[in-house]
């Protein structure tokens, strides 16, 4: 089982052209639905950016799902600007009895606005025990949810994002590993998303497979415009 | 699952209006989760209609 995976990517500068679009960047466990399909949880942290009309919305955030914790940090506390290079980690720990207890940090280098920060999650124990059966790193569109029906939101272009240190930890009775994405120690799979209007392709892993780029591309005829 | 309060500019374009500023369980934006839509499972390069990345 994974017990933490972390990564650090860079955030996009978006070229928000109109409309409301959104894109989120983050590293995550459990969220790996493809290949199990019975996990029905994700731990996960990252960043948002977003476009709301021509201006950008850029915040961080973490999750556990679907029982929570969920957080927007306050962007006046902790801003978030395209240049920043984000750094984040999920970790799973045993508190008393071994119960599942995860710690969710992030980290702003402050390259875009000048300002840094970290900032590390309240230990958070889940409602009830996660599988633990995927680490990911992922760029996406995310969805608006109410209780009747969710939603994907219009990819932003991101242009392309580049994630690197992507490593994992992975624990059985007799051995701890930590690698990369790449490692022998586990199996990867790239997942291109696919849209009518866009599409968002990881590249090759780079870097003995701690590194690759997520690219953005329009399909043609299809605008991106919600009205 | 995250919320986000209903005052965005999402607010307006995908959502329930009437469902402003409630409880934080009652819209969420959320990543990854409860929006199944893949394929390639075989093939080990999966498609998917919302995100993008690698897993292990």
């Amino acid at each position: 089982m994974f017990t933490s995976v972390s990564g650090t990517w860079t955030q996009p500068a978006l070229n928000c052209s109109g409309g409301s679009l959104a894109s989120a960047y983050w590293v995550g466990l459990d969220g790996d639905t493809f290949d199990v399909p019975t996990s029905t949880t994700v731990e996960q942290i990252g960043t948002e950016a977003d476009c709301i009309g021509r201006n950008t919305s850029d915040y961080a955030w973490y999750s556990l799902y679907p029982g929570g914790p969920n957080a927007n940090l306050s962007p006046s506390a902790y801003p978030v600007a395209a240049g920043d290079t984000i750094s984040a980690s999920v970790v799973e720990s045993k508190g008393p009895g071994g119960a599942q207890e995860f710690t969710l940090t992030i980290s702003d280098d402050g390259t875009g606005n000048g300002t840094s920060w970290n900032y590390e999650s309240p230990t958070i124990s889940p409602s009830s025990p996660v599988q633990l059966a995927s680490a990911e790193w992922i760029a996406e569109a995310p969805s608006f949810c109410t209780p009747a029906r969710c939603r994907t939101l219009s990819l932003a272009d991101f242009g392309a994002v580049t994630f690197s240190n992507a490593s994992a930890t992975a624990v059985s009775t007799t051995t701890t590993t930590i690698d990369s994405i790449s490692s022998s120690s586990w199996r990867h799979d790239p997942i291109t998303m696919v849209t009518p209007s866009a599409t968002a392709s990881p590249g090759p892993l780079l870097s003995s497979g701690y590194s690759f780029t997520v690219t953005y591309a329009s399909v043609s005829g299809h605008g991106h415009s919600h009205h | 699952m995250r919320a986000r309060m209903m005052t965005s500019a999402f607010a307006l374009g995908f959502a329930v209006v009437g469902l402003a500023i409630g409880p934080a369980t009652a819209t969420a934006i959320v990543h990854g989760a409860g929006v199944p839509a893949a394929s390639g499972l075989l093939s080990h390069t999966s498609t998917s209609t919302n995100w993008s990345g690698y897993a292990v």
